[in-house]
């Protein structure tokens, strides 16, 4: 078939020419050949051209926030976990549903069993932020996170010793109450970690931990809630 | 009679259920296990149908009738 169409558009341009030469006229030779093609599409029922429905993109309507709605800043609670406690990719762009995941993670089995561990916020110090970058044709998502712990001591020593080299999925409890996901366990969030101890007694003693990754399918993913996550407590 | 079984040293981790803080224990709610096995199978806890007669009160039957 694809011969046929092949020698059809030939036979179209020598048509095209032939006329053009014949006639003098070379707008009835450009004419001449889609007037060819319609005949040879009415007598055979064979089309140079198929048509296959044309790709149209949609959008949707963006509402704002409804009024008499609150609509808070900030998180309230960090809940952290290494992606190699994951068995297979979360959150994906494909358990995106009407905006959110219902699709619990797929962990790891094995003692100790998988958790989330908590980071203590300090003084509404978390923030995450999300931006498309990139021009159309390459644009994907940045997603990072923000936050500081108060203080100093072994016990958070510890701690953020065991971020070193570690990349992390995060689930962030936001003002309002709802869940998302930050980063995700094919591409996690890497920390960079700083501390001061301040200069004086006024200054503020502690922690600053920032991650930022780009390259993501999606932005921070809000968690749909009937997705329960071990260590992510309810309060 | 069901009976929670605690996996991979789960004891004492927590899951926020239905706004509800549920901590991993044999003697944690049933339906509260059944829903965390329900999302993740073979990680924190399985359910089991204990036959009647392994119970004590079978057993206690059970010599009686002998």
């Amino acid at each position: 078939m694809k011969i046929a169409k092949i020698l059809m558009s030939l036979a179209l341009v020598f048509i095209g020419a032939l006329v053009a030469t014949e006639t003098g006229n070379v707008v009835a030779g450009v004419v001449s050949m889609p007037l060819a093609s319609y005949v040879v599409t009415a007598t055979t029922g064979v089309s140079l051209f198929d048509s296959h429905g044309m790709a149209v993109a949609t959008l949707a309507a963006i509402p704002r926030t409804a009024q008499q709605v609150a609509n808070p800043g900030g998180g309230r609670r960090l809940f952290l976990i290494p992606t190699d406690q994951f068995t297979a990719e979360w959150p994906k762009r494909a358990d995106i549903v009407d905006g959110e995941s219902a699709v619990a993670p797929t962990l790891a089995t094995g003692a100790p069993a998988p958790t989330f561990i908590e980071v203590q916020v300090s003084d509404n110090s978390l923030k995450i932020d999300q931006s498309l970058k990139g021009p159309t044709g390459y644009q994907s998502w940045e997603q990072s996170l923000d936050v500081k712990i108060a203080g100093f001591g072994k016990a958070q020593v510890a701690a953020i010793d065991k971020l070193l080299n570690t990349e992390c999925v995060a689930v962030v409890v936001l003002t309002d109450g709802k869940r998302v996901v930050v980063g995700s366990s094919f591409l996690g969030i890497q920390f960079e970690i700083a501390h001061t101890s301040g200069a004086k007694g006024s200054d503020r003693r502690e922690w600053t931990l920032k991650a930022k990754q780009d390259g993501y399918m999606f932005g921070y993913v809000p968690l749909a809630d009937t997705v329960t996550l071990a260590g992510v407590s309810a309060n | 009679m069901k009976k929670v079984i605690v996996l991979n040293q789960s004891t004492g981790l927590t899951f926020g259920i239905g706004g509800r803080d549920v901590s991993v224990s044999e003697t944690m709610n049933v339906a509260d296990a059944e829903f965390i096995k329900a999302q993740y199978p073979g990680v924190y806890v399985d359910v089991i149908d204990e036959p009647e007669a392994a119970t004590g009160e079978g057993k206690v039957k059970g010599s009686k009738s002998a």
